[in-house]
């Protein structure tokens, strides 16, 4: 019997960095062998959501949907990685308990920062009125309050904050130690750093 | 002379090589008059032997240049496209390292004929490669310990205070401190190099200096401009370095064959054109109104550059907020900028500052194209295409005064005659070294042997 997976499940404020982080979690625990599905929120709204909207019971079924997918894959063995804004607290506790091995991991990042990010252009357009129902400008997010793991997008870059999600995951039990090969990164951060350095001094970079 | 009289005694053995590169030193500076003023010894050495101008490669930087000559083939097929290359989707600025070499290198090839290697210092030689020999890694290397293969040769370098590169920052705040830094780089360098070719068995042995292409950055302009205390350290750094490699030559072993190349040229620079600028300025580029970085570019963002002059479409399916769809619209975009960008002239003296834009196709084949920046930069003679964000103007200036080349790098065989390429390139100079010492060249190898 294939053994089963686990779903991360990773909420936060549009432009937090959901799809950004879900996309290198993917390709690293793929790095490590094991067979991974990424669940983003647009196309998820696209291809299995299509008839629902933004009202909070809308978002809810949507959230649900997901996690009824996200938890057959995980039944064969295939981990499940969820970007979705899943902003009601409601919501997420009964995801933990309909997805088998759930971890919530949290982007949080100032609403300022956002706003300064916003790559869709969205936020611009809500502050403008333009769009109803936009989380964080007109529309609630309520923070998780105990998640697996919280990262400060505006804080961690990427690869840090994808370390920080595989590292809960080898402490809880739920993925390997990383291989050999995979520690052997040419550079630690530190060194990558000193290098990026001796390369700006010269006008390389 | 005596040196040179000792090194021509000496009787022909077994084919074995000491490659000597030289990092950013143009043709012109080793030959005719100029030569024989700066560099003395070498110049006279370089007449005793084919002393060729070699063209460099697109973009023309060190790693580029250095992977393109120690795999013979070009950047898209040793996967090598710049100082920083980039994922494109999360997008994820990254410094190539050995590791992405895509080709099987020179040291490697020689490795498979049980030829003894060493290989000191040459750019994207970090992490060093497991070969039949020793490697001490480049400016790469994050630090010294971890830059040498075997482990055990690390502390042998430490001990004689071996030094992976000068520290450039001083170039902006001390110079004095810069080239006394220098000075002690080269010597150190060459130290270690005449220890280990006395103490190593080698075959073939490569000894790169990079320090010539640091005081060519920062000094070139002063010297050029005859600034009385610039051109003097300028001059007296070249002739203690020509006195390095005098010494040098007179260790080599009886019979060795010897070859001194270059990666690419250098000139004054004429100014620093900062592309990200122009493509932002003209609605190319869109980036928030938060930090200017192109990983927060805006999902509008039709194209972005990467240094130096190598321009990425925003392409859909690739690029993660791809917006522009391939085919027709990707080609008629590029060909938009290929018009627009040929004719980019200096705001304030009108020079032209492209002397031509490719497309990747058009100059480099290979499995590792599709990583390959969409258009290319040649810029023209000086003129240094960078890829900061947020500055004001198209065209600025900064403490480097000499920019690289992509003509004028050099190739040089002793005693031997060469037949020049329409043009020699550095493609050339690998199957030339395997063919000097009776080696077939790897079917895979772009160039040709030039003897």
């Amino acid at each position: 019997m294939t053994r089963p997976a686990f779903t991360v499940w990773i909420t936060g404020l549009p432009c937090s960095g959901k799809t950004t982080v879900g996309k290198s979690l993917t390709q690293v625990l793929q790095q490590r062998g094991l067979p991974v599905q990424r669940l983003d929120g647009d196309e998820v709204r696209r291809e299995l959501c299509s008839d629902l909207g933004f009202s909070r019971a809308d978002r809810h079924t949507n959230n649900l949907r997901v996690a009824y997918v996200a938890n057959l894959l995980n039944k064969w063995g295939v981990v499940s990685v969820v970007c979705q804004v899943t902003p009601y607290a409601e919501t997420r506790a009964q995801l933990r308990r309909k997805i088998t091995e759930f971890v919530e991991v949290f982007l949080d990042c100032p609403l300022e920062q956002l706003i300064n990010r916003d790559v869709k252009g969205h936020y611009k357009k809500a502050l403008a009125g333009e769009i109803k129902n936009f989380t964080g400008i007109n529309d609630p997010y309520e923070p998780p309050e105990d998640p697996e793991v919280a990262c400060n997008t505006d804080q961690l870059t990427v690869p840090q904050t994808v370390t920080k999600i595989t590292d809960y995951l080898e402490s809880a039990g739920l993925i390997g130690p990383a291989a050999d090969h995979d520690q052997e990164e040419p550079y630690t951060s530190e060194q990558e750093a000193v290098v990026k350095k001796r390369l700006s001094d010269l006008g390389y970079l | 002379m005596g040196l040179l009289k000792r090194f021509f005694s000496k009787t022909p053995g077994r084919d074995r090589i000491f490659v000597l590169g030289l990092d950013g030193v143009s043709h012109a500076m080793v030959s005719g008059e100029l030569g024989r003023y700066l560099v003395p010894n070498l110049a006279g050495l370089l007449t005793q032997g084919s002393l060729l101008p070699m063209r460099s490669v697109l973009p023309t930087m060190s790693s580029v240049a250095w992977a393109t000559y120690f795999t013979g083939v070009n950047p898209a097929k040793h996967g090598i496209f710049g100082f920083v290359d980039r994922h494109p989707d999360p997008f994820q600025a990254v410094i190539p390292t050995a590791r992405d070499l895509k080709s099987l290198t020179l040291w490697e090839h020689l490795s498979r004929y049980n030829h003894e290697i060493g290989v000191m210092g040459v750019p994207l030689t970090y992490p060093p490669k497991q070969v039949n020999g020793f490697m001490v890694g480049c400016f790469f290397s994050p630090d010294l310990a971890s830059a040498t293969y075997p482990v055990e040769l690390a502390p042998r370098l430490m001990e004689m205070d071996y030094r992976l590169d000068a520290d450039t920052s001083l170039a902006r705040e001390n110079l004095d401190a810069f080239l006394a830094d220098l000075d002690d780089t080269v010597s150190r360098r060459f130290l270690a190099c005449r220890r280990l070719m006395a103490e190593e068995p080698w075959d073939f042995f490569q000894l790169n200096i990079i320090s010539t292409d640091r005081i060519n950055h920062f000094l070139w302009g002063g010297w050029e401009d005859g600034d009385e205390d610039l051109a003097r350290a300028f001059t007296a750094f070249y002739r203690r370095l020509d006195a390095h490699i005098a010494e040098l030559i007179q260790d080599l072993p009886d019979g060795c064959h010897l070859v001194v190349l270059s990666d690419h040229g250098f000139t004054r620079s004429a100014g620093v054109v900062y592309l990200n600028q122009w493509l932002e300025a003209n609605g190319y580029l869109l980036l928030g109104m938060g930090k200017k970085e192109l990983r927060n570019m805006h999902a509008e963002t039709r194209a972005y550059s990467l240094a130096p002059g190598r321009i990425y479409i925003n392409l859909e399916g690739r690029e993660e907020r791809g917006r522009v769809p391939s085919g027709r619209p990707y080609e008629d975009l590029r060909e938009e900028l290929i018009h627009r960008l040929g004719g980019l002239a200096h705001p304030e003296t009108n020079q032209p500052l492209v002397r031509a834009v490719h497309k990747r196709e058009d100059i480099y084949h290979g499995a590792h194209l599709s990583r390959a920046a969409d258009l290319i930069i040649e810029p023209e003679p000086g003129f240094d295409f960078k890829a900061d964000l947020g500055r004001a103007d198209l065209v600025g200036r900064d403490s480097i005064s000499g920019t690289h080349t992509l003509d004028d790098a050099f190739f040089f065989v002793h005693d031997t005659e060469l037949v020049p390429a329409e043009p020699t390139t550095l493609l050339d100079a690998a199957p030339t070294i395997l063919d000097l010492i009776k080696l077939p060249a790897p079917e895979a190898m772009d160039g040709q042997s030039l003897l």
